[in-house]
């Protein structure tokens, strides 16, 4: 009998298999250092082809009135994303959903195991602040992916345990609204947890401070509090207590305004979005949280710059890149011509050649610029499609301006800081010309209109337009607008009266300047694009000698099939039905696996 | 059982009183021709007195001094004999004859014993040496194909060292792998069959119903080959050395457009609906249009034939040296093997030794040891890879353009590659290297010891260690390199893996008298497997580097600024194993057997709580010609009749190591993140799959009833089978919502059913004098069926990745693994379907489809069709004309209807001849090849296959665009094919093909050296000269290059599919078999 039992025990032991390859999640949270490791791993899912590095970044912010994405309409593709055509089976939906959720199984587990470590618990007091902060991270980071699943997908299962844990692999689909209070109370937790940038300097903005949660959860709670399209009703609607997020929202954007020397405004617009490409220019800290992409690799790197961004030829000397996103024609005459600087830097209106000169473009080929192969260190020998590009998650311009909502929408009007706050933004965008920016409308409705429009001009090509526009439940009407203009200037009318239908292009030497300077020194027949683009011209098809023609009004027809207005293939935002594609289909496979969930209205 | 105790007892003490009155005989055992035989055992007939013969063939025994005495004379592979001994007489020589047909003493290995044949309850294929000595094949699987009923052998490709898929009554697991499992002299080998080769095999038996796999417990679920190696004999040392030597060559190519047609193509690809730019384009590269009669005279470049087209040269040698005492017997081989294949830069080599020694240390104490080294190389990365379309390489081959462009080489063609998505398929060859090396060393050793006359107890272990190595290089053309800034690319992958096997066994033969007989088996056996791999890719070489230099210097990769190389990565694994197992088996006048097993396993792949399986299994067996009646009945032809049944289970366990746990791995791909300018942390990250506590065996149920019936003094033999197996718990790596944050989980969900019958029949038909002829025919029928999948789940639609976003596969409830799904073809778009208007101006037709008729859209690069276009059934009852996934259906599946072998074995004086043939009716063959090579996609400048030559025509003989409708419907008169799609590849009932064949596999004509010839030299005792044809000849409906390709293996889900397959050769060789 004991010879039995010991056998028994022995045999236990023997089939007990452990290989140095892996670690049990009580060795990982046993120590602060691997602790850091499986952090690290959460923030790897917000990078990569499926995360900020292309199709969070580069397809679900489209479109909106300021870009969308180029090229003709397939249900399948990125076209159908972009012109809320997007079919359930398409793979770029897919692939973020999954992505997405793996990211909230990965902060799942740290945010189960973190707490209950001896370490977190009765470690050093420098291992327990270690701690602490990585449980603020998951917290945050896993309210990062639930809020981008909610802003796409409305209301997605939702699990804060993980998924071995889990009673159920089927989960159904969970109201927003619990999710949202869920997660902006754990972010609440985070703020706690986590200490200001100047705390923990070797975090730049590459991992989540304190100013970056806050910011963060000032931008969920006016999602919280904002229209969205919902399950029940089938139309976009907001809560009655949505000014209680309002005002979450600006306490926050207050406490971290109040806080200066952590986060303020970089002077320098461009250099904003030149620091995402490597050469750090952002003193100020305007950058809250950056998705930090490296690595020449799909899953670690961004395809920013190679993807979308202003168009490089593969033979020029930086290689290829650019041309995926495209600017509406409408939104580079949304800018004030002449003082705004931020036009230059939001648009580009020129593609560099394969003899490494710039070039105008036609009207409907213009690209997002705030991403330019010319700003990394890659050029035409290295590898083709990842550049190390980091992606502007959340930045101080957003907290002035979601401060300046939200207390216009707390206070029935704006209040004097809300007006600076705006101010601040309007002044450095206009350098140079500070004494001339716009009148700021004091009335609670003309206020807001001014934020609507600022928010265009501030944040062109940051995905963040479109959610803007959802969240003000404005999207239907602002889409309708577009159009007219488009077919205004189409037809050369209204506030196009004077555009031309052709300019005439001629390569020019880029200089490399600034983003101003740079379009300036254009060659266009008849002068630089501050005097071609805004006046009628010669109006011909052909251009004069050593010129080449770029359609600009002649660029947009209303054809059925290829038109940019309308078109079913290449049309603006032509398959968009209000009330009803606000949201995405479910991926097919998501539902296929799981009965419990519901597809979204209208798919 | 004290019953039979006293019985025993009382006979045995009437034995030693009639032990009182004796005399000795001796005598001398031999065969026809004088040869003595040694080991024979000599049996008194109604006792169980028996002797065996010494090394020279005599025998003593003490018999009744008086009265007949009968003595039984037994010896394999020869007829037993009875000699009444004479009275009086003390000396007698025996001679036995040999028995053709050997079924009378034929052994079958059961696992941990054997059985004599006519005692065998289970299913049991057996293949012996004499079937597998006429096939001159590298590797003892490809032998098989064929000869097995119910057993499927597959070359998934052409390519030298390519997978050969073995199945034993079609797989029972949905995404795991159905590989049987092969014990080699008592020891586990994985692939065992393809480091062995034919010539050094004694015999192979094959596992086939569960209740007689279910000795081996786990992994039995998929049947068991047990392969016996050959031992050496005591007797006169026998030395022989076989060779041979041949040509490999491409049997088919796939017809392609000829430079002249190819142009013309293009032309239509540049001209049609483009801008003017497109259209000057042509001009540049191909000329203009008025010229494009200069391409009739211009050289056609046969891209498969100078890649595939080479005559490869093989030989193999074999040496071997047996022989013995009777104490000590041993047998050596050395196999030495190396063949070019087709493709450029493909091959292999492999050079093995064998050692098996055999020792008796006493009449109770036996040992022996068998070590078997070996030494593989596999050069060549092969035309199909695991990647979608891009990654594969036939491609190049088929559509680069067809002539030779530039420079001689061809490389002057696109060779930025932005524009075809096509390499110069030499280049290719030459700047994708891959060699694989192997060496195994095979290791086990027995010790038996006979404690009791009837008791053995034995004990064997094994250690295998397996060393695997793998570089890869990747020039500037390579795919790989294309990714990596047209850098080459090294990859250097090694893996090793150590298994140690220990099996006890006691062995208890009880002597119960003449009527009673049983067998009964315990033991306990240990099995652990360790394995290290590590794989490091270093990218960013110079780029003139060559293979050599970059795999001796990889310090020479520099990676350029903002980029950083890859991590290596390693990884350790271990599964351990520890079982009890047991087996009785009892007959009753040989003519009731039954046999019962019982094992259990426990396993360290799952948690503990779920680690024992418990495998049990019983079969009857009833022979009928022992019956009185059947005996009265005296039917002289009948010799056997034996009808079997079983029952049994067994497990299955083959997943991946710590699925049941939530464990952390390093990755800095998937799991690392910039946290720092300019690096990368490495995160530590959980996976893919979801862990399941809760996993547990795999249990395959089956039932099995046989029929064996010899007739004809044994000349022919037939066996009958029919199964019913079903699995359960399948262990299917299941898709779970990916709202988990996970794609899969092991799960056991689902079942599944295989049931069959199967029919094997051998018959010497002639062996009159000079002449032999005998033949063999099997044949199996199979039925495979999802019966549940996971979660109530009634079907899923999966994809088999040769092109991305394509579900080309569904998975349902009721129908078979493997259906393939999509469009039925409707050929294409008449005028008859379009509405057309004229412009008045240009007087160009615009054609609008009708209402009503189904729009192929999608099909076509999200345009909507034209006269000529791709047309495809509507299915869905929607109004909506659309086609879309609803007017998908299932097209067929790879499963056929029946498989077989036909074998001839013809033997003329000193000639032999042999036919073999194989044959598969009724599967579907997906030939994803044909998609690809008749689609333009969204490339220009590629080849097509010639059959679209005879597209739709919209361009005139002067190569002017045709719309008016009357004068395109002429031009299409005679014409039959659409115009190549321009949308994503999309799977049509075109591409399905039927995949029956009839394969000529072997045909060989040997000539054997007139004995007096040969024993003039004194030194040589048998000569043989042969050739041989293997793959002759296949009659086949089947357009591509092989009706058996299955390229898409990576997932069990999507069998069937010829993408990128390598294609078959033909191989005719000539050698020699010498004995000395």
């Amino acid at each position: 009998m004991i010879s039995v039992l010991s056998m028994a025990s022995s045999c236990k032991k023997y089939l007990e298999v452990v290989s140095p390859s892996t670690s049990t999640p009580e060795s990982v949270f046993g120590s602060a250092a691997s602790t850091n490791s499986a952090v690290i791993g959460v923030y790897n899912r917000l990078c990569g082809d499926n995360g900020y590095g292309n199709r969070l970044s580069s397809l679900f912010g489209l479109t909106a009135d300021d870009f969308k994405t180029s090229g003709n309409y397939s249900a399948s593709d990125r076209r159908g994303i972009s012109m809320y055509g997007a079919s359930s089976d398409n793979t770029d939906l897919i692939n973020p959903f999954l992505q997405l959720y793996s990211g909230i199984e990965r902060a799942n587990l740290c945010i189960k195991y973190i707490p209950a470590s001896t370490v977190y618990i009765s470690g050093s007091a420098s291992d327990r602040a270690l701690m602490q902060h990585y449980y603020g991270e998951a917290l945050t980071l896993r309210a990062q992916f639930f809020y981008e699943l909610i802003r796409n997908w409305g209301d997605v299962p939702a699990s804060f345990v993980p998924a071995a844990d889990a009673e159920t692999l089927y989960g159904p689909n969970v109201n927003r609204d619990a999710t949202y209070d869920k997660i902006l109370a754990d972010l609440k937790q985070a703020e706690d947890l986590l200490p200001w940038r100047s705390q923990i300097t070797e975090y730049g903005s590459f991992r989540f401070t304190k100013g970056a949660v806050k910011a963060l959860r000032a931008r969920i709670a006016l999602a919280r509090g904002g229209y969205s399209l919902r399950s029940d009703s089938h139309m976009m609607e907001r809560r009655s207590d949505h000014l209680t997020y309002y005002r979450m929202a600006m306490e926050e954007c207050l406490d971290i305004m109040n806080h200066r020397t952590e986060h303020s405004l970089n002077p320098v617009y461009e250099n904003v979005f030149k620091t995402l490409h490597g050469a750090r220019a952002d003193d100020a800290h305007e950058l809250l949280f950056e998705v930090a992409e490296y690595g020449t690799a799909a899953n670690t790197d961004s395809k920013l710059g190679a993807y979308n961004g202003i168009r490089f030829n593969a033979a020029s000397q930086w290689g290829t890149g650019g041309g995926g996103i495209n600017a509406i024609p409408t939104y580079f005459y949304e800018f004030d011509p002449t003082k705004d600087c931020r036009r230059d830097v939001t648009i580009g209106i020129y593609e560099i050649t394969a003899s490494s000169k710039k070039i105008i473009q036609a009207v409907n080929s213009l690209t997002d610029a705030k991403f330019r192969k010319s700003w990394t260190t890659f050029n035409n020998s290295s590898a083709t499609q990842y550049f190390g590009v980091n992606w502007p998650l959340i930045r101080f311009a957003d907290v002035l301006l979601m401060y300046a909502e939200a207390d216009n929408e707390v206070n029935g009007g704006p209040s004097g800081a809300a007006v600076t706050a705006l101010q601040e933004v309007q002044k450095r965008a206009y350098v140079g010309f500070e004494g001339q920016i716009p009148v700021t409308p004091t009335d609670k409705n003309g206020f807001f209109n001014a934020l609507v429009k600022e928010r265009l001009l501030e944040f062109g090509g940051e995905g963040v337009r479109k959610f803007d526009l959802i969240r003000w439940n404005l999207i239907a009407g602002k889409f309708e607008e577009t159009r007219n203009k488009l077919r205004d200037f189409m037809n050369g009318t209204g506030a196009y009266a004077n555009v031309p239908l052709y300019v005439y292009g001629k390569e020019a030497n880029y200089n490399q300047s600034g983003s101003v300077a740079e379009v300036a020194s254009l060659d266009t027949y008849g002068g630089s694009p501050s005097i071609t683009v805004f006046s009628p011209g010669l109006g011909l098809s052909t251009a004069p000698s050593g010129y080449t023609v770029k359609n600009w009004r002649r660029a947009i027809t209303d054809d059925p099939v290829s038109g940019a207005i309308s078109g079913t293939s290449s049309g603006f935002a032509t398959y968009f039905e209000p009330n009803k594609k606000e949201l995405y289909p479910y991926p097919k496979t998501a539902l296929l696996e799981n009965t419990n969930m519901v597809q979204n209205f209208g798919y | 059982m004290k019953r039979v105790l006293l019985l025993l007892s009382v006979l045995l003490m009437w034995s030693s009183i009639l032990m009182a009155q004796t005399r000795q005989i001796t005598g001398v055992v031999r065969d026809k021709s004088g040869q003595i035989l040694a080991g024979a055992a000599v049996t008194i007939k109604g006792t169980s007195q028996s002797i065996g013969t010494n090394d020279k063939g005599r025998f003593t025994l003490t018999v009744p001094a008086t009265g007949i005495t009968v003595l039984v004379v037994k010896y394999v592979s020869f007829r037993t004999k009875e000699v009444t001994v004479r009275s009086g007489s003390t000396v007698e020589d025996i001679v036995l004859e040999e028995d053709e047909n050997q079924l009378s003493e034929v052994v079958v290995n059961i696992g941990y014993g054997t059985v004599r044949k006519e005692a065998l309850t289970g299913s049991v294929s057996s293949v012996g040496a004499k079937d597998l000595a006429d096939f001159p094949v590298s590797t003892a699987a490809q032998a098989l194909a064929g000869k097995l009923a119910g057993v499927s052998v597959t070359t998934t490709e052409g390519s030298p060292g390519a997978e050969v898929q073995i199945r034993v009554r079609g797989g029972s697991s949905l995404t795991g792998d159905n590989s049987p499992l092969y014990i080699v002299d008592g020891i586990q080998v994985e692939n065992a069959l393809s480091i062995l080769s034919p010539n050094e095999i004694q015999s192979i038996d094959v596992l086939k119903d569960v209740a007689s796999t279910s000795i081996y417990g786990s992994r039995g679920a998929n049947g068991v080959v047990i392969i016996a190696t050959k031992g050496g004999k005591s007797g006169r040392t026998i030395v022989s050395f076989d060779t041979y030597a041949g040509q490999r060559q491409i049997v088919n190519a796939l017809e392609v457009m000829n430079p002249y047609e190819y142009v013309k193509y293009q032309y239509e690809l540049y001209n049609n609906n483009t801008s003017q730019e497109v259209k000057d384009d042509f001009t540049k590269r191909y000329g203009t249009y008025e010229d494009i009669d200069i391409y009739k005279n211009i050289a056609t470049a046969d891209w498969q034939d100078k890649v595939f087209g080479r005559q490869a040269w093989s030989h193999t040698e074999v040496l071997n040296l047996s022989g013995g005492t009777d104490k000590t017997t041993f047998n050596f081989s050395v196999n030495n093997t190396k063949e070019d294949g087709i493709m450029l830069n493909s091959g292999y080599k492999r050079t093995f030794a064998s050692f098996r020694f055999d020792h008796k240390i006493s009449d109770k104490f036996r040992t022996g040891i068998n070590v078997r080294y070996s030494r593989q190389r596999i050069d060549g990365v092969g035309t199909s890879a695991t990647g979608s379309q891009g990654t594969n390489r036939l491609r190049n081959a088929v559509r680069y353009q067809p002539y030779l462009g530039g420079g001689d080489s061809g490389d002057l063609f696109d060779a930025d590659y932005q524009l075809t998505n096509l390499s110069n398929p030499i280049t290719l060859a030459n700047q994708e290297l891959k060699y694989d090396y192997r060496n195994d060393l095979i290791s086990s050793g027995y010790l038996s010891y006979q404690l009791l006359r009837n008791l053995t107890l034995r004990s064997v272990i094994g250690l295998n260690f397996a060393d695997r190595k793998t570089n890869a290089f990747n020039g500037p053309v390579s795919l790989t390199a294309r990714n990596a800034a047209g850098l080459p690319v090294v990859q250097l992958d090694n893996s090793s893996q150590t298994s140690f096997l220990n099996t006890n066994t006691i062995n208890y033969k009880p002597n119960l008298g003449s009527d009673h007989s049983l067998d009964l088996l315990v033991g306990e056996e240990t099995n652990m497997i360790d394995i290290k791999s590590n794989s490091t890719t270093i990218k960013w070489f110079p780029i003139n580097i060559t293979a050599e230099e970059a795999f001796g210097s990889t310090q020479k990769a520099e990676p350029p600024t903002g980029s950083v190389q890859d991590k290596p990565t390693s990884l350790v694994s271990a599964t351990r194993q520890f079982s009890l197992f047991s087996r009785a088996s009892y007959g009753y006048k040989s003519k009731y057997l039954a046999t019962l097993n019982f094992r259990t396993d426990a396993s360290s792949l799952f948690a503990a709580g779920k680690q024992w399986g418990y495998f049990p299994s019983a079969q009857i067996a009833w022979r009928a010609t022992e019956e009185e009646f059947v005996k009265n009945m005296k039917l002289a032809w009948l010799d056997n009749f034996k009808v079997r049944v079983s029952y049994g289970a067994a497990g299955n366990n083959r997943i991946g190591q710590d699925l049941f746990r939530t464990l952390f791995t390093a990755n800095s791909l998937t799991g690392g993140y910039a946290a720092t300018d300019g690096a990368i942390s490495t995160g530590l990250i959980t996976g893919s799959v979801l862990a399941n506590p809760n996993i547990t065996w795999e249990t395959n149920i089956s039932r099995n009833a046989g029929l064996d019936l010899s007739m004809f003094n044994n000349r022919m033999s037939v066996s009958l089978d029919y199964y019913d197996n079903r699995t359960k718990n399948l262990l299917l790596n299941a898709n779970v919502p990916p709202i988990n944050g996970y794609t899969t989980q092991q799960q056991n969900v689902g079942k599944t059913q295989n049931k069959g019958f199967e029919f094997q029949m051998s018959y010497n038909v002639a062996s009159k004098g000079d002449f032999n002829y005998s033949t063999s025919f099997n044949i199996a029928f199979n039925r495979n069926k999802i019966v549940e999948l996971q979660n109530g789940v009634s079907s899923y639609i999966t994809q088999s990745g040769w092109v991305n976003s394509l579900g080309d596969f569904k998975v349902e409830v009721g129908k078979p693994v493997g259906q393939f799904y999509g469009f039925i073809a409707d050929g294409r778009y008449g005028i008859d379907d379009f509405t057309y208007t004229q412009n008045s101006t240009t007087g160009v037709y615009t054609y609008t489809l009708k209402p009503g008729v189904p729009n192929s859209y999608v099909l076509l690069g999200n345009r909507n069709p034209q006269p000529g276009d791709m047309k495809v059934k509507k299915l869905s009852s929607s109004s909506n004309m659309m086609i879309g996934d609803d007017d998908k259906t299932v097209l067929g599946t790879s499963q056929p209807k029946f498989t077989g072998g036909f074998n001839n074995q013809f033997a003329y004086k000193n000639f032999d001849l042999t036919v073999f043939m194989n044959f598969s009716v009724g599967s579907k063959e997906y030939n994803a090849n044909k998609i690809e090579f008749t689609s333009q996609y969204n490339v220009k400048d590629n080849n097509l296959l010639a059959v679209m030559n005879d597209r739709w025509k919209n361009f005139d003989e002067n190569g002017v665009k045709v719309t008016d409708p009357a004068s395109l419907a002429a031009m299409n008169a005679n014409t039959t094919m659409w115009t190549p799609t321009t949308g994503n590849y999309t799977l049509t009932s075109y591409a399905i093909e039927n995949g029956s064949f009839l394969r000529i596999s072997n045909v060989t004509l040997g000539y054997s050296l007139p004995q007096k010839l040969v024993s003039r030299t004194g030194f040589i005792s048998k000569l043989r000269v042969y050739g041989t044809v293997n793959n002759l000849y296949t009659i086949t409906g089947y357009s591509g290059y092989d009706p058996e390709a299955n390229t898409r293996r990576s997932n069990p889900l999507t069998p069937g599919i010829d993408y990128a397959a390598y294609p078959r050769s033909r191989y005719i060789l000539a050698g020699i078999n010498l004995i000395f």
